[in-house]
């Protein structure tokens, strides 16, 4: 317990760029697992304490013209690519409506990228003393709390979101968050055998079966990211960067 | 467990999507780094102005992609049956693995040794995630034991890059495929 508690103080001291480093450690996403397989390895990396803001995306656009709204081509953007922006909500609020396309761009304009499913999920497995608490029912059922309120997008306030063990906030309570390869397959050694994915349609020997069968909450996550294309835009769509541990 | 109402947005985000389908996307809107087997850097604009079927393989998968390349040889007979010979561009799922020994090796198999049709691109994990997402196509490779799960989608590329129409699945028959592909103007 010590140890973990220390483990937080040294993770929760940002070193000016709003991220923290996460430590390596074996995680059992929700999916992607192997028949048999009992985690992943995940190296260290650094992640943004925070969802990138409104004023940070706007300083991106700056700074970058073929992004804007009047100019990003519809291949890489909906219709609806920043239409919140017009809305009033604090600079401070997670930037939405952003394709992952623009998403990326923002995170390689900053020399950096989107996380991975896998350590988007590590992080988020994490409540506020340890680093995998998404076998807690309080954890997620406080998780799903919010994914059953509707969403007011005038309320995306980052004021009082709690840091995880990592010194992470607001993985959960504000918007969703694109992952870099969020277009992995999802399915399960169940639904295959149930003859729900027709025939032929899918290629692996390995069946993605699901580790943790109680984590509802993470299930809803992997079905809006599978229900995404790259250039959807949503109200309650953000992101953050990560990139190498230092 | 309560049932989250959020649930019903998911469902309904997913139906769109769903309907969406791959037709009108463009390959070309963001560009993708390729190796052809020759090891020169190559890029898909290279096919730009041209009608090519595009598919994404893994040469030591055992699942399906034995039968993703056969029906890719069985659409090339049938184009060329119906006087529309096109290319085809095969995209590796694991650039790690299939190095160019490995693509010579994959060639053999299928009959495909110097079969000028065929182009085997490689390039590396960012590459083909940019090209997956451009086209709504779906893989995972496990990085621990290597397996690759992954859609089985041939696409029909017209000259300006964007898709035309594509197969989602094996059992699906070629002619609609075919018949999507105009003939060629005739020589004069």
């Amino acid at each position: 317990m010590l140890s973990v508690l220390a483990a937080a103080v040294l993770a929760a001291s940002p070193d000016g760029g709003g991220a923290v480093t996460l430590p390596a450690g074996r995680f059992a996403p929700l999916f992607g697992l192997d028949e048999g397989q009992k985690d992943f390895a995940v190296a260290a990396f650094r992640l943004d304490v925070r969802p990138v803001s409104r004023a940070e995306f706007a300083a991106f656009l700056e700074a970058s013209p073929a992004w804007r709204p009047d100019s990003v081509s519809r291949q890489l953007a909906e219709e609806r690519y920043l239409a919140s922006s017009k809305d009033a909500h604090s600079p401070r609020a997670p930037v939405v409506d952003v394709s992952y396309f623009a998403a990326k761009a923002y995170c390689a304009w900053r020399g950096q990228r989107l996380p991975t499913t896998l350590e988007w999920e590590y992080a988020a497995a994490a409540d506020e003393v340890t680093r995998d608490a998404s076998g807690d029912p309080a954890f997620v059922q406080r998780i799903l709390d919010w994914y059953s309120r509707p969403s007011r997008p005038g309320e995306l306030d980052l004021e009082g979101s709690p840091r995880n063990v990592y010194g992470v906030e607001a993985l959960h309570g504000l918007v969703w968050e694109w992952t870099s390869d969020f277009n992995a397959v999802f399915v399960t050694a169940d639904n295959r055998q149930d003859g729900e994915q027709p025939a032929g349609t899918m290629c692996g020997a390995g069946a993605t079966g699901s580790a943790r069968r109680e984590d509802y909450a993470a299930f809803m996550r992997y079905a809006l990211r599978s229900s995404l294309s790259a250039r959807s835009t949503l109200p309650t769509l953000g992101f953050r960067c990560a990139g190498a541990a230092r | 467990m309560r049932r989250p109402l959020a649930l019903a947005v998911v469902l309904a985000a997913g139906l769109a999507a769903a309907g969406d389908g791959a037709a009108g996307r463009s390959v070309l809107a963001v560009e993708t780094a390729w190796r052809g087997e020759d090891g020169a850097r190559v890029s898909l604009s290279k096919w730009k102005g041209r009608w090519y079927v595009l598919s994404f393989v893994y040469t030591s998968c055992a699942g399906s992609c034995p039968l993703t390349t056969k029906k890719l040889l069985r659409l090339d007979a049938a184009l060329q049956k119906a006087g529309k010979p096109l290319p085809t561009v095969i995209v590796s799922l694991d650039p790690a693995h299939d190095t160019p020994a490995e693509v010579a090796k994959y060639r053999e198999r299928y009959g495909l040794t110097g079969a000028p049709r065929f182009s085997v691109l490689v390039g590396d994990d960012e590459q083909v995630r940019s090209l997956s997402l451009l086209l709504d196509f779906r893989y995972t490779r496990n990085p621990e034991s290597g397996v690759i799960l992954h859609d089985n989608v041939v696409y029909l590329v017209a000259p300006d890059g964007t898709v035309r129409t594509h197969m989602s699945s094996l059992a699906e028959p070629l002619a609609d495929f075919v018949d999507a592909v105009p003939a060629p103007a005739p020589r004069r």
